[in-house]
């Protein structure tokens, strides 16, 4: 195994107002986080359907990340909560069918966050490591 | 709420849920009525809406047979209001996906008149055809059996396998108009029927149906020990079918046959979106998009997204779902939808801490939340 060359696939789903304006600010302040994320712009986490976390999962990303803004914070007021009920049900789902539940995360990172954006990928990034790669990457019959 | 017991003379439940049926048409209180009425073939039993009295004849409202969900023929019928009021005859897995489509706000609940009928178990309908052909009469047999509790399937055909491990043979009057109650009623004597006090009052006042205040004591008890049972067996199938569905290879092998022709979703009473998002341009690929694919993972089966269609619809529904069995009675090549949903929501209703169907006024999950919950169940300790 080449396990030291495995750079996991993270696909990242982020809200306008908060979780993107925070990774925008971590570009902006040179904050060094690994480069497998692929970010997908939101206008706001409450708009996630699971339809495209199992989309980026059953192709094969190693990650699902949905950045959305503290409770309370939120832009639409609530759209955040109803991401978290939505993803603990994904969850759930995931769980019960024997599926890697901890290859979708739910973050919330304001938009100030910078530092706390680089670091949860870098986060993200080593626990991805540890797992290893998606096994439904090399499934074709999905 | 308010009882009642009427004395049959020989044999004449039908008979006498026909004059009632009859009398509630005619009436003000209801402009139409759904209900089971045998085809013209003669070997199947479907909802027909009916304005006519005369056509009440050969209704029969607790033929063992569900070839279409009623809760989806009556979203159809009233997802604006009618502008009149529609009776209803519905089994409890129908009234309870009915709870469940009014939080959707997929029915006028104000336009509907529920009759609830006891379920004593429905057969597949090629069963229940084949049975019907054979000169047998199954609504009659299990009706008889009734009164003991032990409703038993025919030996030729066995009920459909969601009835098997159905926990709701019956319904709280609460959550509907009226209960034609059969578990614990010698059907061959006797008919009973529960309402709400108001409905209980217009029928006396319009002498559609007296309350005479009688009840019927076994039957709550039976109900009670059918359901006791039925968990029983439910916890035993869904115990074994989840050691086989905790795997991709599980999933992959209980969708082996799976040919993506819908039908599980659209003979289900909860999926009621007009467009599903998997018959929607967002699931129109064009051509290179499948050889990206293709390309990336070296093969991928086709029609795409056979196992995403069924992990996205477990998604949007399984926490509403009742546990009817259409799925199973609508898949072709009989993959076992009914057992991987109900594994799922068990589990998933647990955490909501929601049951389906059960009460009007109990939000669904997915319309309402909490300022701090399930922060655990998110992933999110610590976060």
């Amino acid at each position: 195994m080449s396990d030291s060359k495995f750079e996991p696939r993270i696909v990242g789903f982020l809200c306008h107002w908060c979780t993107y304006t925070g990774a925008d600010l971590a570009g902006t302040t040179r904050q060094q986080y690994p480069a497998g994320i692929r970010i997908i712009h939101l206008m706001c986490s409450g708009a996630i359907d699971v339809v495209y976390v199992l989309k980026s999962l059953l192709d094969g990303a190693d990650g699902v990340l949905i950045g959305g803004c503290h409770p309370g914070d939120c832009h639409y007021q609530t759209g955040n909560l109803k991401a978290r009920r939505r993803i603990a049900l994904l969850r759930s789902v995931m769980e019960t069918l024997g599926l890697d539940q901890e290859r979708v995360w739910l973050r919330w990172i304001s938009a100030s966050e910078g530092r706390l954006f680089a670091q949860t990928i870098r986060e993200y990034d080593g626990a991805l490591q540890s797992q290893g790669k998606n096994p439904l990457a090399d499934e074709w019959d999905l | 709420m308010k009882t009642t017991v009427i004395d049959l003379s020989s044999d004449s439940f039908n008979g006498e849920i026909e004059a009632f049926l009859t009398r509630l048409l005619e009436s003000d209180l209801v402009g139409s009525l759904l209900v089971p009425k045998q085809t013209t073939g003669g070997d199947n039993y479907v909802h027909a809406l009916i304005k006519n009295p005369a056509l009440l004849a050969d209704t029969d409202i607790g033929a063992p047979v569900m070839p279409v969900q009623a809760a989806r023929i009556i979203s159809n019928l009233t997802f604006r209001d009618p502008g009149e009021k529609i009776g209803v005859v519905v089994r409890p897995c129908e009234a309870r996906a009915l709870v469940e489509l009014a939080k959707f706000k997929q029915i006028t609940r104000d336009s509907l008149l529920i009759i609830a009928v006891d379920c004593l178990g429905t057969y597949e309908p090629k069963d229940f055809s084949a049975l019907c052909k054979a000169g047998k009469t199954p609504a009659l047999d299990l009706r008889k059996q009734a009164a003991t509790g032990a409703c038993t399937a025919d030996e030729n055909a066995p009920f459909r396998s969601a009835c098997e491990i159905c926990e709701y043979p019956a319904i709280d009057a609460g959550v509907v108009d009226l209960v034609v109650g059969l578990w614990g009623v010698d059907t061959e004597k006797q008919l009973y029927v529960e309402a709400g006090d108001e409905l209980a009052d217009a029928l006396s006042e319009k002498s559609i149906l007296e309350f005479n205040g009688q009840e019927n004591a076994k039957r709550q008890e039976i109900i009670d020990s059918v359901k006791a049972d039925r968990t029983k067996s439910c916890e035993q199938v869904l115990g074994d079918f989840s050691s086989k569905v905790n795997s991709i290879k599980g999933i992959q092998e209980l969708l082996s046959t799976c040919m993506r022709c819908h039908n599980c979703m659209i003979n289900c009473p909860i999926c009621y979106c007009r467009e599903c998002v998997f018959r929607s341009p967002t699931f129109e690929h064009t051509p290179d998009q499948y050889l990206g694919w293709a390309k990336d993972k070296g093969a991928i089966r086709m029609p795409a997204n056979t196992v995403m269609f069924h992990l996205t619809r477990l998604n949007h529904m399984v926490i509403s779902c009742i546990g009817c069995g259409m799925c199973d009675t609508a898949c072709p090549n009989d993959i076992p939808v009914m057992s991987l949903f109900r594994t799922v929501g068990r589990n998933a209703q647990k955490m909501m801490e929601y049951v389906p169907g059960q009460s009007y006024d109990e939000p669904a999950p997915a319309t309402t939340f909490q300022d701090t919950e399930l922060v655990t169940e998110a992933g999110m300790s610590g976060h």
